[in-house]
């Protein structure tokens, strides 16, 4: 008899624990998805924010996202930035040989015209990953994990951090809302 | 010889039918064709009911859409086309003859843009701005927007006093701010290059869908295109209707491309009167507009997720 509810206990538990798996996203999904939102532009105000994507995945992103602080944009993202520029400048000198109707000043456009590959290149490279870790840094600001906030604290302060400004705002803006 | 003469008579008969029924059909005339593909979208009546958007695709000038009569409820030609704004005929009057009806695109629409750096360093933040320019005009033109820039003016307020004070635009922010202390032309989008917005240095905003735009300091410049499309009363779009390349999709990968407007889109902000087109610019002087706002699809309203060619992987529909 005790033998069957031990059994059936086991059997109970195996399919609560297997229900709460299943309902949980997958944690390559969601490093997935967290990329995405964090190598890209996003969008504020409406469904699918990053705000949104996060508080929602809370437990599941807040070891992806602190990872990303301390060890910085990872490598693939790294690798597929250079072939990136690689491709956006060629786009657009190929558009600015081609059209003429972006309505900029002669001056302007000649400042464009005149940027070669490789400032090109260094400037959005800069540019993309300055935005990836602006971006986990106010995702680190979205987490309420005392690791979290430690950390998030300890960049703030840390007037040699290349991010210690992105880290400040960010506790300003927490301590506005 | 009897059967023979029926047999005949029965064949003239089914030609008489076949050519009624083929040899009759409505076409539609592009009066100022400039020898690009057009696409189509018209509204009737057939044998077999209302018809709401029939479709066709073709690079004659004269397009033959099939039999339409006089509907009860819409009666229009919709026309897409290279380089020219989507045009919009109502009112069509189809009739049980054969109908031969034109429809002309209007010239290519070009706006002004003003853009304010706020946050510096002002030549990162100008090249970032030509930039966007550039590649939004690349989007227009690929995707049928018909819409160019007669200015993208490039304003430098990296200096202003008290500059700083206008670098983070929060959730709770009032625009008015920005217009009264950075700067504000009303007839335009006015896009203003800060910090970040809401907390965030990649995350941009057209608040309300009005033409007051603000852009975190590494937004994406090809991503621009989107938030003028909200200007233009675009909303988000997403699975399974759409994909990461749709410039309406809510995120930017810079890895993945944005590559489409849907026709459905493209119609939306060519017509809806809260489109920047029609409520800021006043482009369209004297056509139809509508209130197409949104996911909603109708006679009046062509269905958001309609498209004349394949967007990618995503097929005609």
């Amino acid at each position: 008899m005790r033998f069957s509810i031990f059994f059936i206990m086991i059997v109970c538990g195996f399919f609560l624990c297997r229900t709460e798996i299943i309902a949980q996203p997958l944690n390559s999904d969601i490093r997935a998805q967290l990329l995405d939102y964090l190598t890209g532009s996003c969008e504020e105000g409406e469904e699918d924010s990053f705000v949104e994507f996060v508080q929602k995945n809370e437990q599941a992103v807040t070891p992806v996202i602190i990872k990303f602080v301390q060890d910085g944009v990872p490598k693939d993202f790294i690798k597929n930035l250079e072939a990136t520029t690689l491709r956006l400048y060629a786009d657009r000198q190929k558009l600015l040989n081609e059209k003429s109707n972006f309505g900029l000043s002669e001056e302007n456009l000649e400042i464009l015209k005149k940027e070669s590959q490789e400032a090109f290149t260094k400037r959005m490279t800069k540019d993309f990953r300055d935005g990836f870790m602006k971006q986990t840094i106010f995702g680190l600001s979205l987490l309420r994990s005392k690791d979290a906030q430690d950390l998030l604290n300890k960049i703030s302060t840390d007037k040699n951090h290349p991010y210690q400004r992105s880290a400040e705002n960010a506790l300003i803006l927490l301590k506005k809302q | 010889m009897s059967k023979k003469i029926n047999h005949i008579q029965i064949l003239i008969v089914l030609l008489s039918v076949l050519m009624t029924t083929l040899g009759c059909a409505d076409k539609v005339r592009i009066r100022n064709s400039a020898g690009e593909e057009h696409g189509l979208l018209v509204d009737g009546q057939s044998n077999s009911g209302h018809v709401n958007d029939r479709d066709r695709v073709s690079t004659s000038i004269t397009i033959d859409v099939g039999k339409l009569r006089a509907s009860s409820s819409t009666n229009e030609i919709i026309a897409f086309t290279k380089s020219r704004p989507v045009a919009i005929r109502d009112n069509v009057n189809w009739t049980t003859h054969r109908d031969i009806e034109e429809i002309a695109f209007s010239d290519k629409i070009y706006i002004p843009v003003t853009v304010w750096i706020v946050k510096g360093p002002y030549t990162d933040k100008l090249l970032k701005a030509g930039n966007a320019a550039v590649y939004t005009i690349g989007i227009f033109d690929a995707e049928n927007v018909g819409i160019g820039f007669s200015e993208f003016e490039i304003i430098n307020k990296t200096s202003m006093t008290d500059a700083s004070t206008y670098y983070n635009f929060a959730p709770t922010a009032d625009p008015d701010d920005w217009k009264n202390n950075v700067g504000w032309k009303d007839d335009r989008i006015n896009i203003y290059y800060l910090e970040t917005v809401s907390g965030s240095s990649t995350t941009g905003r057209a608040v309300g869908f009005s033409n007051f735009i603000v852009l975190g300091e590494n937004f994406g410049d090809i991503a621009v295109v989107h938030e003028i499309g909200h200007s233009f009363s675009a909303r988000h779009k997403s699975s399974p209707d759409f994909n990461k390349k749709c410039i309406m999709w809510p995120f930017y990968n810079t890895s993945d491309p944005f590559l489409y407007f849907s026709e459905g889109e493209l119609f939306r902000m060519h017509v809806n009167s809260t489109s920047a087109l029609n409520s800021v610019y006043n482009a369209r002087p004297g056509l139809i507009t509508r209130s197409c706002v949104g996911n909603v699809s109708s006679d009046q309203c062509v269905d958001w997720r309609k498209r004349l060619w394949d967007d990618g992987v995503l097929l005609a529909n």
